[in-house]
This record gives structure tokens, sequence and C-alpha cells, in this order.
């Protein structure tokens, strides 16, 4: 079973840009030798020298990115490549992330602000950038908004991504009992924790398989929170914890001030303090 | 959200309330081949019981003198239906028509129930799962005591179909303070925000307005955890043992104090304080994995093996896969016993424990529409 967080625009910069690049890793994942380019750029031939990168990125988006009639290389029929869905884009987490960094405060009788808004307060603001009942949006909005009460720059740590946390494997058994051990989660494509500069791993794919020699299917574990044995890749991905890291400037930096002037300590999720200089850069391009 | 909460007493979750010091679960198995309606008559007896005895009856001595009276007036009961009365091993036909809540679970006896805390019984000798729990909470412990010995006697006079199978007591300290001797639950959720936190939706639909408790008996091991430095001690908690002050907190900010913010300081992150509450989100933000705690220690015995304490970690919260997420998930509790860095010392082992669900109030006790036909709950 494989869960990826992978972002499409990067599979379509991907796609664009390293077409051959792009059908060897989708190969990869389908775990085929080489895949038809048609089931992934469909009647666009993306290695011919008079086909441009937007020509490809616009046969990848129809092919593999497609609400409906999906190439199952990335339905998960034959491989999984990236998140599909609306929401699950940059795009989308960009737009949530500058709605949700408005300061909104919570006022007193005599306009004193109280406290700053909470994500019930927040979402129903938010104009449909933002879901209830989505597991994430909620939570980043309430502590996007909270970055943004503080008076703190945000930026998207470099590079932006979903990136897979941690996984409560200890949660599976198998049928005699034993807890599932981390090993059998293969976390793949980003960094392992001891190679990253902050000790965060930052990994976008997982692929859970039961060693062969243990003899058992993932159908016969049972996740022991419920009882209930492992149906649907739902119940596994449910299981994954999964993180966007941004960088963040001290309290009471914005609104921008000059460089010399911001806080360098970074002071959330991921947030290396390397200085300013990057940061200052990421929020005019994001102010833009 | 409706404003008028259905939760039942014995949840202090209202703002400037504080819960009293004594405390008692109580469980119950259900006699086998019990009938649901057998145990609706049983459980509107057993709540007789305590109305009357808030009126200051008593079963031998009937109407007590106004003084006496008080005894009973104070005591808050909280009935909790347990994995065990959904179990059809136990109840065939089931007790109860109603969907069993998917995170009202077992917690697992063939390996650890959590990543990091084993079992204090090798093998394990869990006593903390039943049919239902009762929750009682008083001012003092005879108020609390008595309570319960009272509705042994409804139980026995009646022949009521219920079986005490655990007790489980614990106490409040008035200093705020746990065995740690560190100040205990000083960053739990703030007031306004605990309702949200407790307070089932409806899945299931006979849950909306309800809760869910999570009662787990940890023992702690204190010659182990005094063997450590205060400086050790401090790191693992992320707190100044005698003040409380967070760690790489200097100023005077009250709610710094309560919950520091955030750091990405590597080894104040893997504190037990901030690794409980990882993102200073509210509990309308799911993924914050917010619960509502009311605890109480408790001292079994001092022998000559030294002391047996440890802590009822009792909590509420909407939805139980809130606290399997925070106890197993690696950085938050899932990948160290207590706090600090993975491999960092262990102390805290699960006695017993069990998961159950809260109903709303309702009448003639909370929880009554379980145990009635669907043709009865039309009427």
């Amino acid at each position: 079973m494989e869960c990826t967080t992978e972002l499409p625009e990067y599979w379509l910069t991907l796609a664009a840009y390293a077409p051959q690049q792009c059908l060897d890793t989708v190969a990869e994942f389908a775990g085929e030798p080489s895949v038809d380019p048609t089931a992934i750029f469909g009647d666009c031939d993306p290695l011919a020298s008079s086909t441009t990168p937007e020509d490809r990125a616009t046969a990848f988006q129809r092919t593999m990115l497609a609400c409906r009639g999906r190439s199952p290389y990335n339905t998960g029929a034959k491989a999984i490549c990236c998140m599909v869905q609306s929401t699950n884009t940059l795009e989308a987490l960009a737009a949530l992330t500058r709605a949700a960094l408005r300061t909104c405060t919570v006022t007193g009788p005599d306009a004193e602000p109280l406290r700053c808004l909470s994500a019930a307060d927040v979402l129903p603001l938010m104009r449909g950038l933002a879901e209830p009942g989505r597991a994430s949006d909620p939570l980043l909005v309430e502590r996007l908004t909270r970055l943004a009460w503080d008076g703190r720059l945000v930026a998207f740590d470099d590079p932006v991504g979903v990136y897979i946390r941690g996984v409560e494997h200890h949660r599976l058994r198998t049928p005699a009992g034993h807890p599932v051990p981390a090993e059998w989660f293969t976390l793949t494509r980003g960094t392992p924790a001891n190679a990253a500069p902050d000790g965060r791993a930052r990994h976008q794919r997982v692929a859970f398989e039961v060693p062969p020699e243990e003899g058992d299917a993932v159908g016969e574990l049972i996740d022991v929170a419920t009882e209930e044995p492992i149906v649907y890749g739902g119940q596994v991905a449910e299981l994954l914890q999964l993180s966007v890291y941004l960088r963040v400037s001290d309290a009471a930096a914005a609104p921008p001030q000059p460089m010399a002037t911001m806080g360098a300590d970074a002071v959330a999720d991921g947030a290396a303090a390397d200085g300013c200089n990057e940061l200052h850069a990421h929020y005019r391009e994001y102010a833009r | 959200m409706n404003n008028a909460d259905r939760l039942q007493p014995g949840i202090f979750f209202r703002a400037g309330e504080r819960p009293p010091p004594c405390f008692r679960l109580q469980l119950f198995n259900v006699a086998p081949d019990t009938r649901p309606r057998d145990l609706h008559a049983a459980l509107g007896r057993l709540f007789d019981c305590l109305d009357e005895l808030r009126e200051g009856r008593t079963a031998d001595l009937g109407a007590l003198p106004d003084p006496e009276a008080a005894l009973f007036a104070d005591v808050c009961a909280t009935l909790a239906i347990g994995r065990r009365l959904f179990d059809e091993r136990h109840h065939d036909p089931p007790l109860s028509d109603r969907p069993r809540p998917a995170f009202l679970a077992y917690l697992d006896q063939r390996s650890e129930a959590f990543p990091t805390t084993p079992w204090h019984d090798d093998p394990p000798h869990n006593t903390g799962e039943a049919d239902l729990a009762l929750q009682l909470i008083g001012p003092h412990d005879g108020a609390v005591n008595c309570t319960l010995i009272e509705i042994w006697k409804r139980i026995a006079d009646d022949a009521l179909p219920l079986r005490p199978v655990a007790t489980f007591s614990g106490f409040g300290r008035p200093d705020g303070r746990g065995w740690l001797d560190f100040y205990d639950g000083v960053s739990n959720l703030e007031g306004s925000q605990r309702r949200t936190a407790i307070e089932v939706l409806g899945d299931p639909l006979w849950m909306a307005g309800g809760t869910y408790m999570a009662f787990l008996r940890f023992r702690i091991d204190l010659a182990r955890w005094r063997a450590l430095t205060q400086p050790q001690q401090e790191a693992l908690v992320g707190r100044d043992k005698r003040t409380g002050r967070p760690a790489g907190i200097d100023g005077d900010d009250p709610s710094a104090f309560i919950d520091p913010p955030e750091t990405t300081n590597r080894g104040l992150e893997m504190s037990h304080i901030h690794r409980a509450n990882q993102s200073r989100a509210s509990p309308s933000a799911p993924g914050a994995l917010r619960i509502f705690r009311q605890g109480y220690d408790f001292l079994d015995t001092l022998g000559p093996g030294g002391p047996e304490l440890g802590l009822n970690f009792i909590s509420f919260q909407s939805d139980l896969a809130t606290l399997q997420h925070l106890l197993h998930l690696p950085e938050w509790l899932g990948d160290v016993n207590f706090g600090g860095p993975p491999g960092s010392p262990s102390f805290v082992t699960l006695a017993d424990g069990g998961f159950y669900a809260v109903p709303p109030r309702g009448r003639p006790f909370a929880g009554a529409d379980l145990f009635r036909s669907p043709i009865e709950r039309k009427a």
C-alpha cells in the first residue's frame, strides 16, 4: 500500500521540463521497466523536439491529474504519483495560508484586543479556502492566524511541500498480536532526518508492506484503536501525521520592517535560524 | 452549538470549577443473560438510590437528620459505558442495539497498549475494563465511600444484575502538585476551550452531547524518578520544579507561564509539556489533539518494596481517536515514556485502564435509551 503527499505542481513542472525523468519515475513507482508515454502524456509525444514544455504540462494535466478518467498510473491501479484533489495543491495551500495570515482579533466592548481568533471563529470567514471538516485546514488556519496575531512574518520553508512527519505503526497488530514495526513503512521521496540540517525528516511517500516472510496480508492486520481489520487505504492514511514547514520571524516583526530590525530566530516547525535574507525575500515574494 | 450543555455531572470543565478532591471509579459488569429492559430497570434503581442519598435517605437509616443529610449532597456521579457492554462474547444477545463508537475499544493486552508505556504486570492483569463505570467525586472520602456502599446495598437488596468488579480511588492535592513534585495540570485546557474539546457532536448519534472518558491508571516508579537529578527531571518535564516556570521563559506573562510558546530548541521540544501540546491551537482544530484532563493521584500502599503509587489519568475528549493519536505519534508521546528525547528514562507503567463512553444526561438516567427497544424509544 502506498500513500503520497506530493503536490501536483511539482509533477507538472517535472513533466514539462524533464519528461524522461518523469517517465522513469512513474515507471519506478509502478514497478515496471518503462511506461508507455501515452499513458502519461496522452497523444502528446513528450520527447519530440517540437513539443514545448507547455504542451507537455497540458498533456500531463489532462492525462494524470484529471478528476475523472485519470491514467491508471495516478489512480493507484498501477501507481500513485501525486495528489489530484483541487484542495490538495500548492495553490490551495498558498491561498489558505495567505487568507489565514490576516491579523484577526477578538475585541472587547471598548475595542481592546482580547485574543486572536480560533479555527472555529476564522473558518466561516475563509470563503471556502479552508474546510472545517478536514483534519488539516482548521489546524493550519488557527496556527497561521496566531502567527499573524503575534506580528510574525511567515514564509514557506524551502522546499515547500506536505511532508510525512510520523506514523502510528504501533496501532497495527499482526494476527499473532505483535505490533507492526516501523520498518514495514518505507518512507521515500525526501530527506531523512539525519540528512536534514534541522534534523527533521521530509518525506512525501510511504509504502507499507508486510514482509513476504511474515506470511500475512495487510488485510489481516488489526488497528487496535478501533479493533477493525485494515480494509481500506484510508485506515492506514489515518495513521500518518503530515506537516507543512514554515519559517517564522520573531513576534512583533510585522508590518514588514527593514531587514536589520527583523528577528533572526525562527520559532516554528522546521525553522532553523539561518538569518533573515531568505525569509525577507520570501516575504516580499509572498506579499506581491 | 447549543448553549446548554448536556454533559453529565462530574466533569468539572466550566469556568471557575475545580474538581473536588475525592475520587472513586467503580466498575460493574452486567450479569450474564440480563435482558436490556432489566438492565434499564436496574440502572434506574441505582440512580433512584443516588437521588435518595442526595435527599438524605439511606437504606438502613431512612431519612437522616439535617446535618447528616448533607453528607451526600455534593457527591457527583457519572455513568459511563465500557467496550465490554458491546461485546457479544459476553452479552449474547447484545444489551443494546445501538452501534459501538468506533474508537471505544479494549486496551490491547497482547502487547503494550501504547508504544512506550508497558503494562505494569507481565502478563498484564488489567482490571480497568468493564461493562459500566460509575465515577464518584466528592468533597471528602466519607461521602464518596458511603455513597458507594449505599449503592452496593441497593444492588444487594434489590438483587440488581450488576456485579461490582473493581474499584479505583484517588485524591487531589490542594497544592496542585503531583507525585513528581511538579505542579500538575498547569497547561490543561483554558476554560473557554474545554467544552469544545469534550463534547461529542454526534457519531454515533446516541453519544451526541456526551463525551468519552479515558481511564489509565499509571504507576510511577518514584525511586527511579528520584534517582534523576533535578536538572534532569526539569528537562524531562520542561518546567522549573519549584516554581513551575516553563524552561526558556523569562518574562512574567501569565499566559506564557501556563502555556509557553512553541520553541525550536530541540531539547525543549522533547520535554513533556511541549510534546503534549504541540500546536497551541484550540480544540476546534481537531489536529491540535487537545483533551481535557481531570486526573487524581493514588497511593496504594507503602510496603517493603517502597510506595505503590501513581496517577489515575482521567481525560475527557470528544473523540477517543484524539488520545490515541497523542499517545501513538512519534514526537508526541508515542516515542518516549514521559518526556525527553527517545530513549530517555522510563518510570511510568500502565497498571489498569479502559475507555468509556459517557452518554449525555437523560431521563431517568444518562444513556437510558441504549437499553430501550426502537419501539420504546419512539414511544
